[in-house]
């Protein structure tokens, strides 16, 4: 089973990214800051880290800056920010990130960014996607 | 050798089980087509297997069944949960036939009249595809007799399927085609499914696609994959033909008309050949002005007009690009279909998704324009999103400390984006590009390997579109459509070709080797092997006997040093044997998907159930011994435990009880918990039914910690359920369960939280088959103690003992130790021996979850013996657990503590 690493200091996100990941067959841990993910990391291993930007005592760019620093293999990460602007996003790269997004993050697009970095997503899916769009647009 | 019933008999309970195991899989992901692919092949075997025997319902229900599982593969009718009940009952109905066949020979004939209404169920499922589209008709199949106007059925099952095999075309043919039906060319789509049989039918289906007219694509593919080699049946047709033929439809339909049912013909439209758009989500263009402009003449009818934006953008967007394909094909439509339209404001909207129809005079279906904001697939929009944001990455310039590590970070999270789209030779050259990246330390390989993956991005993306594997084209003459492909992407193809064509059938072979042995056989090997421990164990007294009584130390020595080698083969094969008889705890928890979902449905709760370290192995004895437990244990926390959505919500839980199995090993013991977030062990509740039946007395209500009230729950006889109910019965099943496990040398623990759930953690032995106990001395009688059940040994001096309550008792590290002498326990009328010190050799054992201190005259070696229970006329004695014959022959009796203890009171 996957395990997802959520850090952000605010319970209803984190609760949030549980409820829609956790039915997913993801096992979720969860850290309310920087220096909390890094104790978490130290005796756990995990497939993907969300992480929350503004956070208490350490904020999501020191703490993918610190763990992209660990010699440990580097699990993708991405980066929830509720701000748009393309500075941060940037500094998101910068730090370790894999991808940026925008809260409130929808259910569908969360789970295709976790499904497709964690290599799982089939190609079924994207098969029969294509075909319900495409008969979505014109019938 | 077995009968062939047999055989079946016995295959037909592993497929039943895998079929259980699918149609729980589709529970969670009831659009999984290999599983619905694999489903519809267990039914379609088992089936088979059956026909074999005169078992006419058994047969005619599995038939319906595959009859339903084929519509649903073939997406006639979707999967639903009724569908789901259905086939499970279905699955019930044959393991009952299946036992009554084991046990009687054949079944009841009542069975019949189950049957047919199992069939009459299954048959209406199958019929019900109309429900997948309310307002369209049904998907034309021949069987109408006249062809029907394909028009008028889009959205059907059919047409998705055409829709897919269009999908992997190139743009530039679909373009193709488009233009021949706007010049008034009729295009078809066929699709033959030879039967199965038809070879013995005197059918020749290539004889049959080779008369058509030329058809301008087609494709040969199976229709289900390729069996091995050596169980491929020649005979049987698992042939797919695809064609797309310029000819009327009912030309088609003549052609075919011996064997309507295994052909699908659709006549290809406009619309259908536009879509997916395709190619990388960045154009790197503004477009809020084109689409402003272009809004307005599409409003005004100003298609020459439009036409020279859309030409002006294109030059400027990059021509591999999802937009810039919208944009070709708004060219091609404009100019070849002006009056489509919908097709055109379609298109627009796809270029823009913020896009908005403002003018009313065009008014195409609202449909269209709510839908062109989702016009792309998300998952295509997320990998899009992936890939530049990797690009972004790799051209990163800063090189700040965890450069490496963003760098590792950036090729794991490419890995999976190249993996979900199964590309592993992606994912090999990108390991590459990885190392020579570090090695360098520049991002330079990394940039050129993700540039490599987007000058292939149309490749990427066909990928995406393209169908399970098992396509081989035909080459065909001068219309051959996959040869219009890049050069890149064929050569692709013809190199993975030529890699399967090296293979031999058998490499595919699914590895596991495994044989099938009659438990009876291990079990007397276990035996033989156990026995030659025991024989062993005679080596070092006879050494022993060579040296003192014979006086030739020389051979004792030699005596000794055979030994040593003797011992170690002994149990190197003990240990190999163990091995043997191991198997993972999947055994039992893989009924539990389906219990918890039936017993859920039936309390009418939401339960999602996790399992972890199902892999987890253990001797096959105790595996056995915990499934009874375990389904208790399971049904105890679904019925008492976890509560009803709305009882969730009202204490804001999350409406979705979870409930956790899990199996961990630590150090030689399995460790399984069930864990619940339900509404948890009231103890004071607890405490007063204990109380009420009699169970403790009112200083115990008092005294007893919340752990240990809650921990009340084993002793015999105890229920709290308010009303019985049929999940688990009268709940007098936790005493039950803590003697089952007990009975395998396991304990078992409980903790509850009030309102939070409940952790049930059952730790059982790895394997039975060798116990170690300790030899204790009582009344210059030998006796074994197993070291399962000892906690410590110790020295307790005699004036250390204090009486409380009537019981010796003594205080080690601060915990009060109710003592009693293994004589006592044994009826012997001496006391027990003091030694020097006037000290008594105590031996602390565990019985349920309590401490006791058995006082013994002495202490001996711990040995491995191999238990072996009473039997004859000793079996029915009480607080034995067996025997065991010793190294120097002797026999050693083996007690069981719990057994003695309870005796004794």
């Amino acid at each position: 089973m996957k395990r997802i690493l959520v850090v952000d200091d605010a319970a209803t996100v984190r609760r949030y990214h549980r409820s829609i990941l956790e039915p997913a067959g993801y096992m979720i841990e969860e850290a309310v800051n920087g220096i909390e993910a890094l104790e978490k990391v130290a005796y756990e291993s995990f497939d993907l880290y969300l992480v929350d930007i503004n956070m208490p005592k350490l904020d999501g760019y020191g703490l993918l800056r610190e763990l992209r620093t660990r010699d440990m293999p580097q699990a993708p990460a991405i980066m929830v920010s509720t701000e748009a602007a393309g500075r941060d996003r940037l500094l998101a790269y910068q730090a370790g990130a894999n991808l940026y997004i925008i809260k409130p993050v929808k259910p569908d697009y969360l789970l295709d960014c976790t499904a497709i970095l964690l290599g799982r997503l089939s190609q079924y899916k994207s098969l029969t996607m294509i075909a319900n769009y495409s008969l979505g647009i014109l019938h | 050798m077995i009968s062939l019933l047999q055989q079946f008999l016995t295959e037909a309970r592993e497929i039943l089980e895998a079929v259980g195991d699918q149609l729980i899989g589709l529970e969670t992901a009831p659009h999984d087509a290999a599983r619905i692919n694999e489903l519809f092949r267990l039914v379609h075997t088992l089936k088979g297997n059956s026909g074999l025997f005169d078992f006419p319902d058994l047969t005619k229900v599995l038939h319906s069944a595959e009859d339903l599982m084929d519509a649903v593969r073939n997406e006639q009718i979707t999967y639903t949960q009724t569908l789901a009940d259905h086939l499970l009952a279905a699955a019930d109905f044959i393991s009952i036939l299946l036992d009554e066949i084991q046990t009687q020979g054949c079944y009841t004939a009542e069975r019949a009249t189950e049957a047919q209404t199992l069939i009459t169920a299954l048959r209406t499922l199958r019929h019900s595809s109309d429900v997948h589209s309310e307002t369209t008709p049904p998907p034309i199949e021949i069987q109408s007799g006249a062809p029907a106007n394909s028009l008028l059925s889009r959205n059907t099952p059919t047409h998705q399927s055409l829709l897919k095999t269009l999908a992997i075309l190139p743009e530039s043919e679909r373009m193709t085609y488009y233009r021949q039906l706007a010049a008034g060319m009729t295009n078809c789509w066929v699709r033959y499914q030879p039967e199965e049989e038809c070879f013995y039918k005197g059918e020749d289906p290539f004889f049959l696609i080779t008369q058509l007219p030329t058809p301008s694509w087609r494709r040969v593919s199976s229709r289900e994959s390729w069996p091995a080699l050596f169980e491929l049946d020649a005979y049987r047709c698992n042939l797919e033909f695809e064609l797309i033929v310029t000819a009327p439809i009912d030309e088609l339909f003549e052609h075919f008309r011996y064997i309507p049912e295994q052909v699908i013909i659709e006549q290809i439209v406009l619309n259908d050949l536009i879509w997916p758009l395709v190619g990388i989500e960045k154009a790197g263009i503004a477009l809020d002005d084109f689409i402003r402009t272009a809004q307005t003449r599409l409003a005004t009818n100003d298609l020459t007009g439009l036409r020279h934006a859309v030409r002006t953008l294109l030059e400027l967007t990059a021509p591999e690009s999802r937009i810039a394909s919208a944009l070709r094909w708004l060219l091609l439509t404009t100019e070849i279909t002006p009056l489509a339209h919908t097709i055109h404001h379609a298109l627009l909207a796809s270029i823009a998704p913020s896009y908005t129809l403002s003018d009313q005079n065009a008014t195409p279906p609202a449909a269209a324009i709510n839908t062109t904001a989702a016009l792309d697939p998300l998952c295509f929009a997320v990998q899009q999103d992936i890939l530049t944001a990797a690009r972004t990455i790799a051209e990163l310039t800063d090189t700040p400390p965890h450069w490496a590590g963003r760098m590792h970070a950036l090729a794991s999270g490419l890995a999976g984006l190249f993996t979900s789209l199964d590309q592993p030779t992606a994912v090999e050259t990108l390991k590459i590009a990885l190392e020579q990246s570090l090695m360098t330390g520049t991002a330079t390989p990394m940039q050129a390997w993700l540039a490599a993956q987007s000058t292939s991005i149309q490749v990427l993306t066909e990928t995406i579109t393209a169908p399970a594997p098992q396509i081989s084209p035909i080459s065909n003459g001068t219309h051959s459509l996959p040869a219009a492909r890049n050069g890149q992407h064929s050569s692709a193809v013809a190199a993975d070709d030529d890699a399967k064509f090296g293979r031999r059938a058998e490499d595919n072979l699914p590895a596991p080797r495994t044989l099938k042995v009659d438990q009876g056989k291990v079990d007397r090997l276990m035996n033989l092997i156990g026995e030659m421990v025991v024989a062993k164990n005679a080596l070092p007294y006879l050494a022993g006997r060579a040296e003192n009584l014979f006086g030739v130390r020389e051979l004792a020595r030699e005596i000794k040093a055979q030994y040593a080698v003797i011992n170690r083969i002994a149990e190197d094969m003990q240990d190999a044997i163990m091995q043997v008889r191991m198997m993972p705890v999947s055994f039992v928890l893989q009924r539990f998907p389906r219990l918890v979902r039936d017993l859920a449905r039936k309390l009418n709760k939401d339960v999602q159930l996790t399992m972890e370290g199902e892999d987890t192995e253990a001797d096959k004895n105790i595996i056995e011994a915990l499934a009874d437990p375990l389904v208790h244990c399971v049904r105890n926390s679904l019925d008492h435990g976890l509560e009803t959505s709305e009882q969730r919500r009202a204490v804001g839980k999350s409406t979705t009880g979870h409930l956790i199995i899990r199996a961990t090993t630590v150090s030689d013991r399995v460790v399984i918990e069930i864990i619940d977030d339900g509404r948890g062990i009231d103890a004071q509740v607890i405490r007063h039914k204990a109380y009420e039946r009699g169970l403790i007395d009112e200083v115990q209500l008092e005294r007893l910690t919340d752990h240990e009230a809650i921990n009340l729950v084993f002793l015999p006889g105890f229920s709290t359920a308010e009303q019985i109910t049929d999940v688990s019965g009268r709940g007098v099943g936790m005493d039950v369960v803590r003697t089952a496990i007990a009975k395998v040398n396991g304990h078992i623990e409980l903790t509850s939280e009030r309102g939070k759930g409940t952790r049930l953690k059952l730790s059982l032995p790895l394997s039975m088959a060798v116990t170690n106990v300790m030899i204790v001395r009582a009344h210059e009688r030998r006796f074994g103690i197993p070291m399962d059940a000892v906690v410590e040994t110790v020295r307790v001096p005699r004036n250390s003992i204090s009486i409380v309550k009537h019981r010796q008792t003594v205080v080690l590290r601060g915990r009060l130790v109710p003592l009693v002498a293994l004589n006592n326990l044994l009826g012997l009328s001496e006391p027990p021996h003091a030694n020097d010190d006037d000290a008594y050799a105590t031996l602390v054992v565990r019985i349920g979850n309590e401490h006791l201190g058995i006082l013994v005259d002495d202490f001996r070696e711990t040995v491995d013996i191999i238990l072996k229970p009473l039997n004859g006329i000793l079996a029915p004695l009480k607080g034995y657990a067996g025997s065991a014959l010793l190294g120097d022959g002797s026999v050693l009796l083996v007690l069981d503590l719990q057994e003695l203890v309870s005796c004794s009171n």
